[in-house]
């Protein structure tokens, strides 16, 4: 339900792209080989900001270097970073003039290119510190009683796997990008427009430094193959 | 075997919307409170998260967060020469039962009353003469004014961080709300919230017969808000689990948001858990209360004395426990003596379905409590009444409440009930009917009441309240004028969309089966004098001074609005009389 009405929400943030055309069952064969050229280098941002290099062409990411894992996300979410990216909306040294020198029509294949990636389940890591991956899980599964936090779940799915197609993955994305994510936010960077999404600046506004270690590392060991698949989204 | 416990100031019966307002505010004063719930503590974190709280069998269909009518229950009949029957399953209301109590399932409509309102029976007979008022009604004024509630209007809309737009600020009509509310001191302390493809339709043809539409002023937040308490809210993210559910988000005004957080931990206050009261002592001979007694979790009996009894429990109960305790003196239907139980009202609820063609998408599941718009040309005074044989009005929204799978299914109504042509029935129309909600006005009618049941009992073995109930000519007629002005905005939706448009009328007898709200109000009304009220103007008891009621059961009638912003603003009302003034020299506060 929530998943649709981020239908919603990505049709009147899409704009100049026609965004139903995202949302059938299927997604256009040429357009997933069209975006899987962009991966490659060849759309506006070059071979310099191709986007394998960092993401790989499964979309599976690298943990160790906190590049986060596409696979799995929606192209909806994809493509409203890209083009908060290439708005200057959402600010990254490296994402940004990448996403700038795409066209709107290489942003959307690309999109779909990785959304149709199968998830790729990342190798065992050391769980590290066990209390905080306790306390992680609790955030996630239920909240915060003490702190004023709802449960990560209710929107982000079970174990993390997302809401297609708003509410991103978070199982099994590096802990250090999701930690620098939640930070930024708590220091004053708007997660994204309208005013639904600032509930993730609130929450983050809430959470010690311990709490963001807590969620991070918890969704980081999620092992978990599993995607959402909402209806009409692009799997 | 009772245990007698020490003293203290206040004693608060229920801790739903009034209690909390009321603990905040007395122990804001250096009171001390004892807050008594006969349910569960409950919270935000961890009872209201998903995927627990998205369970529509659970709370939806077997009402989980309801009072067990096995424990409780009240019974009914039409008239006064049927015998009544308990209600042994919810149907057509749904008392909460818990910390929060309906404040923690409620959708969030939050609405003033009109002017005319407060003072119904003078302004009725100043404007159009006595014959106005139909023979059997027991119209009265409530004895306080509008004016001297707006200030806590205003207060309680931003503890509850409403969305919304004015349309009379300060007697200047705004473009955008609506026209005919009465005047407002400021701005709802929130814009409304996006509104919907329902409510958008529903906009442009309402404005195209010539009404006013506006969005619905909103306890679903519409962005991350702080209110007076310091409480902290989090925007609604339309997750359509509103009625009958508890808000996972803290982005649905209630007492676990508002005020709990700012209550709790204070050494002030004292909340006690799974506490029954049974009633409260009265001495007869003084006109005062001594305390309440109530059963706890253990079974034993315990009385708690109190210098000021606050009766703080959902509408009928506050009426039974008085009932119960020997307070005030009995309506009788006979002879329209004696209050207790006087002018019990109801909603007058009516509705109109419009099936479009496929093309146009709703989306229902995308929805919140009070998510929609409205108009109220036809709403209380607002328009005028000569002519047309019946008072009262309603107002026609367009609601997106929430679209969950086990109970939303709007098919046309010569669908089959069931097999393969319902199924097809509901795939079709699932995202493409549109729902016009009227919401009528309910006046009060001298064989309408309530009064102890004389054959069953409580699980405590106390006598169970019974309600005596049908829709007053006056209603009936009301409700059929408001419909058709719904009918004929359905049909200019409609039209273009090659649709179809169904009215659901007010027919028959009162059931009690079909739900169709929990808005109970009436039974210990507030007035101008002790003959014709239980509670005079600061909802004070006229025969007991230290026993004040709160809540929708003081309303001498119940207009055409939802009753929880009027049940805000009336207790921070008394809250503060009680504060500042009762506290300092207890007595009547006024001279009967």
């Amino acid at each position: 339900m929530r998943a649709a009405f981020g239908i919603a929400v990505a049709i009147a943030v899409v704009g100049g792209v026609a965004a139903e055309e995202l949302l059938g069952a299927r997604p256009d064969p040429q357009r997933i080989a069209s975006g899987r050229a962009v991966a490659a280098g060849s759309g506006g941002q070059g071979q310099q900001g191709a986007c394998f290099s960092c993401h790989g062409f499964d979309g599976a990411g690298q943990q160790a270097a906190l590049f986060p894992a596409l696979a799995g996300q929606s192209a909806e979410y994809l493509l409203l970073q890209l083009d908060r990216y290439a708005s200057g909306a959402r600010r990254n040294e490296v994402m940004s003039p990448i996403a700038a020198a795409m066209t709107p029509e290489q942003r959307r294949d690309v999109s779909i290119y990785y959304a149709t990636q199968p998830v790729r389940v990342p190798e065992p890591q050391p769980l590290g510190d066990v209390m905080l991956l306790q306390r992680g899980g609790m955030l996630s599964a239920s909240g915060g009683a003490d702190i004023g936090v709802q449960a990560c779940q209710n929107c982000h799915g079970p174990a993390g796997i997302g809401i297609a197609p708003i509410y991103p993955r978070l199982a099994g994305q590096p802990a250090g990008y999701l930690a620098a994510r939640l930070t930024a936010w708590r220091d004053g960077e708007a997660p994204a427009e309208g005013a639904s999404h600032q509930a993730m600046a609130q929450i983050a506004k809430r959470l010690s430094d311990d709490d963001i270690k807590a969620v991070s590392l918890y969704f980081a060991s999620v092992r978990q193959a599993a995607a959402s698949t909402g209806t009409g989204v692009l799997r | 075997m009772t245990t007698r416990l020490p003293e203290v100031d206040v004693v608060l019966v229920g801790m739903g919307w009034t209690g909390a307002l009321l603990a905040k505010e007395l122990t804001d004063a250096g009171h001390r409170v004892v807050g008594l719930e006969r349910g569960h503590p409950r919270q935000t974190v961890p009872d209201f998260q998903s995927p627990t709280m998205h369970d529509e069998l659970r709370y939806a269909v077997r009402h989980g967060l309801m009072l067990d009518p096995a424990t409780e229950t009240v019974t009914f009949r039409n008239y006064q020469a049927e015998v009544a029957l308990p209600v042994r399953q919810l149907g057509s209301f749904l008392p909460g039962n818990h910390l929060g109590g309906a404040g923690v399932h409620w959708n969030g409509q939050t609405w003033r009353f009109q002017e005319s309102d407060f003072v119904l029976k003078s302004h009725l007979e100043q404007r159009y003469g006595r014959g106005i008022i139909q023979e059997g009604l027991t119209i009265q004024d409530w004895g306080v004014t509008y004016a001297e509630l707006e200030p806590h209007y205003d207060r309680f809309e931003k503890i509850c961080g409403i969305g919304g737009k004015a349309g009379n600020l300060r007697g200047q009509i705004q473009p955008g709300g609506d026209p005919f509310e009465a005047p407002r001191s400021d701005e709802f302390p929130n814009p409304p919230m996006p509104q919907p493809n329902a409510a958008a339709l529903f906009t442009r043809a309402a404005a195209e017969v010539g009404a006013h539409p506006f969005p619905v002023p909103t306890a679903n937040l519409s962005r991350p808000y702080r209110n007076p308490y310091g409480c902290e809210m989090q925007p609604c993210n339309a997750c359509g689990f509103c009625e009958r559910f508890g808000c996972e988000h803290f982005a649905k005004a209630s007492p676990q948001v508002c005020v709990l957080p700012a209550l709790m931990g204070k050494p002030e206050f004292e909340l006690r858990t799974l506490c029954t009261v049974t009633r409260v002592e009265y001495d007869r001979t003084a006109k005062r209360a001594t305390g309440v007694t109530y059963i706890d979790g253990m079974g034993r009996e315990v009385f708690q004395p109190a210098g000021l009894v606050i009766l703080c429990a959902f509408a009928y109960h506050n009426a039974r426990l008085l009932l119960l305790s020997g307070i005030g003196q009995p309506y009788d239907p006979a002879t329209g003596e004696g209050s207790v139980g006087k002018n019990y009202t109801y909603q007058t609820m009516a509705g109109v379905s419009v099936f479009m063609d496929e093309g146009t998408r709703i989306n229902p599941y995308m929805g919140a409590g009070a998510l929609g718009a409205a108009i109220n040309d036809w709403n209380g005074e607002a328009f005028d009444h000569g002519g047309l044989g019946f008072v009262g009005g309603g107002y026609i929204a367009a609601y997106t409440t929430g679209g969950r799978p086990i109970e939303h299914h709007p098919v046309p109504g010569d669908t089959p009930r069931w097999g393969s042509a319902w199924k097809q029935a509901v795939k079709r129309h699932y995202n493409s009917t549109l729902s016009l909600s009227v919401h009528g006005s309910s006046m009060p009618h001298r064989g309408n009441y309530l009064d102890l049941d004389p054959t069953y009992r409580d699980s405590l073995g106390n006598p169970l309240l019974r309600m005596t109930f049908d829709f007053p000519a006056n209603d009936r007629l009301m409700a059929d004028f408001v419909t058709d002005k719904a009918e004929e905005i359905g049909r200019v939706i409609a039209a273009p969309r090659n649709g179809r448009v169904e009215a659901s009328r007010r027919r028959g007898r009162y059931s009690v089966v079909p739900y169709q709200t929990t808005h109970n109000t009436g039974g210990t009304i507030m007035g101008t004098n002790p003959r014709d009220s239980v509670l005079n103007r600061y909802l004070q008891c006229w025969d007991a001074h230290n026993v004040f009621v709160m809540g929708a059961s003081t309303f001498a009638h119940n207009p055409g609005y939802n009753p929880t912003g009027t049940v805000g603003a009336l207790a921070l009302w008394a809250a503060r009389a009680i504060r500042d003034d009762y506290m300092r020299d207890p007595r009547p506060l006024v001279q009967a």
